[in-house]
């Protein structure tokens, strides 16, 4: 029977959409699902874009059409993935929907999903439509992005008949299969027969017993109004790493290990955060991913319940706390250069994406296929943050959480964690004692010529803020005459007077300034020691962190008169070592 | 695999990273990293001591990773040591069992060493060597790098769910290289340059003393003091003719030594020695006297193999003439030379 008369006037379209209640991980108030075979729509009030494709002109007429009509089979021009099934070919149906299979054209729009036929239906505007206007059909773009369209344009109701026509069109795209509606023109000269009133807006599967219901019956559209549904990608935060920053598409040194927090060195530290995010579910995600980075304060809780400041999981900004960083010579939506030291997920095919000093953000620099890994690159600093407090990061859709969190990464700001500091420096890197004398003490001076009377030869100026502080050591050989010749005996550990005709080499240190100190035996108020011949000697430390400690280093040789004739040479090695 | 024998470190260091560690301590402590060398673009080797706050379980690793500029060519699992409160854990190409796999990535700067089975428990003391002193197993044949440029670096180990961060100080040079020059030394002297017999007698030998007026009692003559620093010593030689008149003389009693003898036509010499290395040669060693010296052939009369101290000779002049001896006065100059053997 063919309904004639308008029903009630309904209001509330959008939200008489009722969500089926299941894990929703990518859709808002704007959308809805997924249904059974995981498929989700979204509309122009979630971002959807409404952009018609004007096949009018270039587009196959599908001439010779009657009422409820059904078009002979048409090449779709690419493998389109319904519901787990593969089709080449569709069949247009005169009342506002297409099927894969060869079924009669329906003028009675029902629910969906439902068992009854027509089944395994995608309908933009099912309702019982008559044979003004056109219905056209082109596949256009090229692989892997075709489209192909089915437009009806300009056709009537059957219960409106010459009352006004209606403009939409349903688009299957290649490769992410999804399926786009779009609505140019929907009102007609009765108000109450427009905005799909009398029609039902949805995608079902060929069994009936799984579809994704848009509207039926009610006014849920609008002229310049789109529709789309896809499969709800399921989305995991996985492998991560955090990076220097640099200004460019790489990164700097890695912080720490894959997979392990990180502390910065300095208060206001840029850093770089590389994340993997797995697409777990079937199918493919295009180009057209909607995340965004938000960060919390860890707090005393965890990254998965977080309870410092941000307590909840803000989104990034360029003046949050943890804020974006914007590098000079490098645009957010730059694909990323690929590190050495990225992270990694196994033997997970990672698809590289993005350079990110921004929210939101996408997969435009490639699909991502089901087991895939995209991986993104964020340039970030520390913006005034609380010192030593850690925050987590997490990545979100536009509407909400991923499906899960295999890490948070999390970073701790430098403040609580004073950067470790050390330094060291040698005034000198030669010293000579001259020409030897068995008659009298010769002390070593920088300028190589030596003395006859004791002389500072250089200093060495340690400072640290380790805890435990610092052991400074010497080693290196006695004074020798090439690699294998006579030496000048060393003291040894034993600190010893100088005695002229006697073969003697050794050293005596004085400090002043920070907290270091002389080690026995070289901290002699007049006598000489080296015990650094074939074994590390310690000559100095510091028990805690000190400020500079200038140690003045003069070192003592006599020779017999019985040594042998010729030039000595020795290197000695000083190394400071830090305890933190 | 490393083929390990058994190498346990010290009690004391052990007890002393340990207190050091704990109390500095909350996460992952990074006690100390410390090297055989701070010079920049040198090769070295690196110990790292610290403290793993939480445990480590089987499959998972420990992660040592350099700043840039630092480089791990050619380092292996040969080149790796790793001790867990002293016992060393066996270090290998891959994680298997009991054996830690090591991963050297230089591109990367990281060294990743990770466990087969093998655990680590919390607040364990390691200690890892990267170099050519982990000697444990196969000793190693490589070292790591020092950055060309001189700053501060941080070297990071992640293990245990914490990472540590170990600063060095990395700079142009850390060496001083000393220098010194020990002259050539020769010294010699003759404490008298004129001696005399006095009067010779067939009834007794005469010896020469330092008063030229002689005595029948044997009397050194003079002394004569010689040192030097020449690796191979010295030699003294002695020339000159042996005591004449005109074309008269008393023969020199030569080559071999031989006793004075009254009624006996003798010249010669002996000398004792004392004080350095030094030593009187033969025949003029003896108890006896000899003479071999002529004006135009030097003899040796003194020697050291080696650099000497001082050394003292004490030489004695012996003569005795025969009832044919012609009557006049006699006399001759030795001529004493020191060469050093350098």
């Amino acid at each position: 029977m063919r309904r004639i008369t308008a029903l009630v006037v309904l209001v509330s379209a959008l939200c008489a959409t009722v969500l089926n209640g299941n894990h929703i991980s990518y859709v808002d108030a704007a959308s809805g699902g997924p249904d059974g075979g995981g498929y989700i729509w979204r509309d122009s009030g979630s971002g959807i874009s409404y952009s018609w494709e004007d096949i009018s002109a270039s587009g196959t007429n599908l001439t010779g059409r009657g009422d409820d009509s059904m078009s002979s089979a048409i090449e779709i021009g690419f493998t389109f993935s319904f519901f787990g099934n593969n089709y080449s070919q569709l069949y247009i149906c005169n009342n506002g929907y297409v099927t894969f299979t060869n079924d009669s054209c329906s003028y009675t729009n029902g629910s969906i999903p439902d068992a009854g036929t027509p089944n395994n239906i995608i309908a933009p505007y099912w309702d019982d439509l008559y044979t003004m206007g056109e219905i056209r059909y082109e596949t256009i773009g090229t692989s892997p992005s075709r489209r192909f369209v089915v437009s009806w344009i300009g056709v009537d109701q059957y219960s409106g008949r010459g009352q006004g026509t209606m403009s939409f069109q349903a688009i299957l795209y290649e490769t992410n299969n999804r399926v786009k509606f779009q609505y140019s023109d929907t009102v007609v000269d009765n108000s109450a027969n427009s905005y799909g009133a009398f029609a039902t807006i949805g995608i079902e599967q060929a069994g009936g017993v799984a579809g994704t219901e848009f509207s039926q019956d009610i006014q849920s559209l609008s002229d310049s109004f789109a529709v789309q549904f896809e499969i709800m990608p399921v989305l995991n935060q996985k492998a991560y790493r955090f990076f220097e920053n640099s200004d460019s598409a790489d990164v700097g040194t890695a912080l720490a290990g894959s997979n392990t927090g990180a502390t910065l060195s300095n208060p206001g530290d840029a850093f770089r955060l590389r994340t993997l995010v797995a697409l777990t579910s079937a199918g493919a995600v295009g180009s057209d991913l909607n995340l965004k980075l938000q960060f919390a304060g860890k707090g005393a809780g965890t990254c998965s319940s977080p309870s410092g400041t941000p307590s909840s999981y803000t989104d990034v900004t360029g003046a949050t706390t943890i804020a974006y960083k914007d590098n000079a010579s490098v645009t957010t939506g730059t694909t990323l250069t690929s590190n050495a030291n990225d992270p990694i997920d196994g033997g997970t095919v990672i698809i590289n994406q993005t350079y990110v000093e921004s929210n939101n953000f996408s997969n435009t620099a490639g699909a991502i296929q089901a087991g895939e890994d995209g991986k993104w690159d964020f340039a970030l600093f520390d913006n005034g943050g609380a010192d030593g407090e850690t925050f987590c990061f997490r990545l979100a859709t536009s509407f909400s959480v991923l499906d899960s969190y295999t890490y948070y990464p999390e970073i701790t700001l430098a403040g609580g964690v004073v950067a470790q500091t050390i330094s060291f420096a040698l005034s000198t890197n030669t010293a000579g004692f001259g020409a030897l004398s068995s008659s009298a003490a010769r002390y070593a001076t920088a300028d190589l010529s030596g003395s006859d009377t004791e002389t500072v030869a250089h200093t060495i100026i340690a400072a640290t803020n380790a805890a435990s502080g610092y052991v400074i050591t010497v080693t290196g050989d006695a004074l020798r005459q090439g690699e294998l010749g006579p030496t000048i005996t060393t003291i040894g550990s034993s600190a010893a007077a100088s005695q002229p005709g006697t073969e003697q080499f050794g050293m005596r240190v004085t400090a002043s300034g920070g907290s270091g100190a002389v080690s026995s035996p070289y901290n002699d108020v007049a006598n000489y020691a080296y015990a650094g011949f074939n074994a590390l000697s310690q000559i100095a430390s510091s028990s805690g962190s000190s400020t500079d400690t200038t140690y003045s280093v003069r070192y003592l040789a006599n020779v017999a008169s019985a040594t042998e004739p010729g030039s000595y040479q020795t290197v000695l090695t000083y190394v400071m070592t830090a305890e933190y | 695999m490393k083929i390990f024998s058994k190498k346990f470190f010290s009690r004391i260091l052990t007890v002393a990273i340990l207190i050091n560690s704990f109390v500095t301590s909350n996460s992952l402590a990074a006690d100390s990293a410390s090297f055989s060398t701070l010079k920049m673009n040198t090769a070295a080797n690196h110990t790292f001591t610290f403290v793993i706050p939480g445990e480590v379980t089987a499959g998972n690793s420990i992660v040592v990773t350099y700043p840039a500029d630092f480089a791990l060519t050619s380092l292996d699992y040969t080149d790796i040591d790793l001790s867990d409160d002293g016992a060393p854990l066996t270090m290998a190409a891959s994680p298997l069992t009991t054996n830690w796999g090591v991963t050297v990535t230089p591109g990367a700067r990281t060294i990743t060493i990770t466990s087969g089975t093998g655990t680590i428990a919390a607040s364990s003391v390691m200690i890892l060597k990267v170099g050519t002193h982990a000697a444990v197993g196969t000793a190693g044949t490589h070292q790591a790098t020092n950055p060309t440029t001189a700053n501060t670096y941080s070297i990071t180990i992640a293990a245990g769910g914490s990472t540590a961060y170990m600063a060095v100080s990395i700079v142009s040079n850390d060496q001083v290289a000393l220098s010194a020059v020990v002259g050539q030394t020769l010294s010699f002297s003759i404490s008298d340059n004129s001696i005399g017999f006095g009067t010779l007698s067939t009834d007794a030998p005469s010896y020469a003393t330092g008063d030229a007026v002689g005595t029948t009692v044997e009397t050194s003559a003079h002394t004569i003091t010689a040192s030097t620093n020449a690796g191979s010593g010295y030699t003294i030689t002695v020339l000159g003719d042996t005591l004449e008149a005109g074309v008269e003389s008393i023969a020199a009693i030569g080559g071999t030594a031989a006793a004075l003898a009254a009624g006996s036509a003798q010249f010669g010499l002996r000398a004792t020695a004392a004080g350095g290395s030094g030593a009187v040669s033969s025949p003029y060693a003896s108890a006896d006297y000899a003479y071999a010296a002529i004006a135009s052939a030097t003899d040796e009369v003194a020697a050291s193999v080696s650099a000497s101290a001082a050394t003292t000779y004490t030489v004695y002049y012996g003569a005795s003439i025969s009832s044919q001896t012609e009557p006049g006065s006699y006399s001759t100059t030795l001529t004493y030379t020191i060469a050093a053997n350098y």
